[in-house]
Parts: C-alpha cells; structure tokens; sequence
C-alpha cells in the first residue's frame, strides 16, 4: 500500500466505511509511515469540524405554525403553456412597439439603431473580456490547494 | 430524528396541521443545524429552518405521498438552501453575534462562531453534490442509502462523493489552518 492509496482509506476510516480488512492494512501502513499518520490526524481534524453541531435549535414549533395557519393553500398551478403564453405575449409587444413597427426613419430611433445600441452597449462594457479575465486569473492552486481536489470545488 | 410514517405524510400532504407539527418537532434540530453549517451563524440558520418547513407546506401538494417523505424533504430544503447560498453572494452579510444562551465565556462564544465561520466557508467551496452529501452524512446522520435516498443517486456515488468531499474539504481546512497559525 502506498501514501495515495492511504489518502482514500483514511477519509473512508473517517466516515466510518472502511471494512475490518481495509482497517488492517490501514494500521499496517500508518506503523510505518510518520507522514500518514500526520494525515491521519489532520483528517480527523477536518471530520471533527464538520460533526453535529451540539448546538440545538431554538424551539421554532409555535412560529411555524401560526405563519403556516395564516398561508393560503399551495400556490395555483398554472397550465404547462402558461409559461410559453407569457414568452410569446412579452415577444408580440415588444415586436409590435414603434420602433420595430414603423421602421420608417422617422422615428428616434429605429428598429436597426435600437438593436445596434445592444449590442454597442455590450461591446464598449467589454464584459466578456473582463469574465474572462476573472476565469483566468482565480485558481485554487495559488492559494495553497492541490490540484487533484481543485474539480472537487465551485468554479 | 424520528421516522415520518406514512400516515403522518399523507395527513400533511392533505394539509393537516397537525402533521405538520410533528414534522417541524421531528426536524427543527436537523435544519438549524444545517442551516447552520449552509450559513454561518444561528439567527440565518433559524430563518432558513423555518423557511424549509414553510416552503414544504406550500408546496406539500407536489409531494407524492405514496413516497417516503424524507428525500422529498432535503431535496426541498437543499434547494432552499442553494437559493439562499447564491443570493447572499451578490448581498452583504452582516456578522451577527450570537444570543447568550448559556453561561460561556465571551472567549469561548468567540471561538465557536469564529470556527463556524471558517467551516461555513470552507463548506461554500465545494461544489454542492459533494457539500450536500457531506452535511447528510455529519449533520443529519443519515445512512449512505438514506442518503442515496434523499440525493436519487446511486450508494456507489454517495461514498464517491463522501469521500472526495472530504479529503476536499480537509486540504481546505488544513490551508486555512496552516495560514491561520
């Protein structure tokens, strides 16, 4: 057994899923092997920070119960195309507005300037460069964690 | 955690209040506590409780109660629980001090919300699959099939999950220590 074989059991020994073999050759392993053993003990250390809390709840009961007795009845179910309905009512007025309507020029702005103004805005933002540069710049990594657990972690 | 039976769920689906009772009694400690380690401090940890039980019994005539209750219910109060998680990123969290319940020492009380801060936020790294597997696990003490359960994942995935999302949270942890000291 070696040290990355190690790193598995001790979690597993941690949550309580090793098998009585696999406590064995773990103890065989850590007899031999100061650096493990000091993972062990940072494991543990880790587990123990995640344990129940003994901190109990404020009886909430009563508080519940008077906001449940004051709700109405579960919410009104809408049809499936009552979502599809909305989408298409939102497009037909934006569509039917002056701009897109009467694209005859004589209008402040026309349907052409409205889309172009979008789209300007969102190039002179140069958000997505600024998104990318965020990606880029943060890792996990500089901070001290090792990259095998980095996919394990909110990008 | 007392078992929620068949009867108690059908009676809630049905809207029964005294149901719901019984549930809140059965999972008020499991939620705060959730709640607690999802958020960081006890006064959010409480709001998020009861917003859980109250969520449910709105949308109690989603449940099928042919089913077991409890993964219905943490799928419910998981989700909650990202929506809180990812609203509180784009608003400024006050640090809020804990009632004086007990007889501790300012010192101690100081401790303990300076290590449920550091644990809260260590939790809000890890990607939710592996963060929600570990709080089922140490939080609520559910089983790994209750677990697989609650998740409508496979058990051979949940010990995945555990198991990354510990030694995960353990680099995390040894990091922040290691730069605390």
């Amino acid at each position: 057994m070696n040290c990355q074989d190690t790193e598995r059991l001790l979690a597993d020994e941690a949550l309580g899923l090793c098998t009585d073999e696999e406590l064995h050759l773990l103890h065989r392993h850590l007899e031999q092997c100061e650096h493990c053993r000091r993972e062990r003990q940072l494991m543990k250390e880790a587990a123990g920070a995640l344990m129940a809390s003994e901190h109990d709840a404020p009886d909430m009961i009563e508080e519940v119960m008077r906001a449940a007795a004051r709700q109405p009845g579960p919410r009104l179910v809408f049809s499936r195309w009552a979502k599809p309905a909305a989408a298409a009512a939102v497009l037909i007025a934006m569509l039917s507005s002056a701009p897109f309507l009467l694209n005859t020029g004589n209008q402040s702005m026309s349907r052409d300037d409205l889309l172009s103004s979008y789209a300007e805005d969102w190039g002179e933002l140069g958000l997505g460069n600024m998104l990318a540069g965020y990606t880029e710049e943060f890792s996990y990594t500089s901070y001290g964690i090792p990259e095998a657990v980095t996919p394990y972690l909110v990008d | 955690m007392p078992e929620i039976d068949l009867d108690i769920s059908q009676r809630f689906r049905k809207g029964d209040l005294d149901a719901l009772r019984e549930i809140v009694s059965s999972y008020q400690h499991t939620m705060f506590r959730i709640g607690l380690k999802l958020l960081g401090n006890p006064d959010d940890a409480k709001d998020f409780a009861q917003d859980v039980f109250l969520h449910a019994w709105q949308k109690r005539d989603k449940y099928d109660s042919a089913r077991p209750f409890q993964p219905w219910f943490f799928q419910l109060a998981f989700n909650l629980g990202r929506g809180k998680l990812r609203r509180r990123k784009f608003t400024v969290t006050s640090e809020h001090v804990e009632p004086d319940p007990v007889e501790q020492t300012a010192e101690t009380l100081l401790i303990e919300q300076e290590e449920r801060s550091t644990v809260q936020e260590l939790l809000e790294q890890l990607k939710p699959d592996y963060r929600e597997c570990l709080l089922l696990r140490f939080e609520a003490d559910l089983k790994l099939e209750e677990i697989a359960e609650a998740l409508d994942i496979p058990v051979g995935t949940v010990k995945t999950r555990l198991r990354r999302g510990l030694i995960a949270f353990k680099q995390l942890y040894t990091t922040t220590r290691g730069a605390e000291r």
